[in-house]
């Protein structure tokens, strides 16, 4: 036998699970090797704890402190969706999203707002008017105009 | 109240707010919840949390208990549902932990489980035992890891297991057998990284 066997088998033989002549192979093999001999007390100490779990009891004031819970009506687990969504984290990065996305509009929108603000439709001076009709009127005796006007006046 | 009450009448009077019932009901079964807490768990102060989770999840619900199956079934089936919650929870919780240290190159908080020489035959702590013990066991599928707990820490028979599980028999024996080879294997491996 062994040690890659006698490890594989370890739970069963402390156990007692094991038939046949396997129990007293293991044991010969156990006690000539001590990397196994090691595992074994590993084992034992793991199978210890859980023997050790199994004789916990909860604290003799359990009753007590689950009906402080029951009076304090709050804390009473409650079902439905919206406790269920405070407690997830994708809750609360939805909520940052709106409010950035929120921020960004709301941003956008004012940033528009005072641009409109900021360049009202020029108001014209008397001579700017002046310079304007000056420019229409010469538009008018324009080559361009004249052929404008011909083209117009045919049959 | 020292006679015996039967289950139905329990619940019956617990949906009639009778306190008294109550406080009968988590007496007599608390053990039996906080060992498969603890089973799961390997946590004492969190499977106390998890067994008054359990008995609140019981006083809040009682009215739904239709009687289809035993009341203990049904008390074990609320303890591995909330206790596996408590397993994922704190899968998360670590999972966030990791990436913590990783961005801001923390060092964790908990000592790392080590193994003493055990050559010299120094016995283990029991919270590094605690440690050792649900790194296994949380490495088994979850309904090994059921099937495990409810046949070694509670030791029901494989029908009573099924009926908690709702499945055959014949599963739970593969259940168990599995668990229990899978679970030797990750303990060899643990046993092999701390040497």
């Amino acid at each position: 036998m062994n040690c890659q066997e006698v490890n594989e088998n370890m739970l069963a033989y402390l156990e007692g699970s094991l038939g046949g002549d396997l129990p007293g192979r293991m044991k010969d093999h156990i006690e000539t090797c001590d990397s196994c001999k090691a595992f074994q007390v590993f084992m034992l100490q793991v199978n210890l704890q859980i023997e050790d779990e199994k004789t916990r009891v909860p604290n003799p004031f359990l009753y007590t402190r689950i009906q402080e819970k029951i009076d304090r009506k709050h804390e009473l687990p409650v079902h439905g969706l919206y406790p269920r969504l405070l407690r997830s984290p994708l809750y609360y990065a939805a909520v940052i999203i709106f409010a950035v996305s929120l921020g960004v509009f709301a941003g956008r929108q004012l940033g528009g707002l005072m641009s409109n603000q900021a360049s009202p439709a020029p108001v014209l001076t008397e001579q700017e008017k002046l310079k304007q009709e000056f420019y229409l009127q010469n538009l008018e005796n324009d080559d361009i105009s004249q052929l404008i006007n011909n083209i117009d006046q045919k049959p | 109240m020292v006679q015996e009450i039967l289950d139905q009448d329990l619940i019956a009077r617990i949906a009639r707010n009778e306190q008294e019932a109550f406080r009968y009901l988590v007496e007599k079964y608390k053990d039996m919840v906080f060992r498969t807490c603890l089973g799961l768990l390997h946590d004492t102060p969190e499977a106390e949390d998890i067994t008054q989770d359990v008995f609140l999840e019981v006083y809040r619900s009682v009215s739904f208990f239709r009687g289809e199956s035993k009341l203990s079934t049904w008390l074990y089936r609320i303890a591995i549902n909330k206790s596996l919650n408590q397993m994922k929870r704190n899968q998360k919780k670590k999972s966030w932990l990791r990436l913590d240290e990783l961005v801001f190159s923390r060092k964790p908080e908990k000592k790392e489980i080590s193994i003493p020489d055990l050559n010299n035959s120094q016995p283990l702590e029991r919270e590094e035992l605690g440690a050792v013990l649900r790194k296994a066991i949380n490495e088994l599928p979850e309904n090994q890891q059921i099937a495990f707990v409810l046949a070694k820490y509670d030791e029901l028979s494989y029908k009573e297991i099924s009926d908690i599980m709702n499945t055959s028999v014949s599963s739970v024996e593969s259940l168990v057998h599995r668990a229990k080879t899978n679970l030797q294997k990750m303990l060899i491996n643990i046993y092999k990284s701390y040497q």
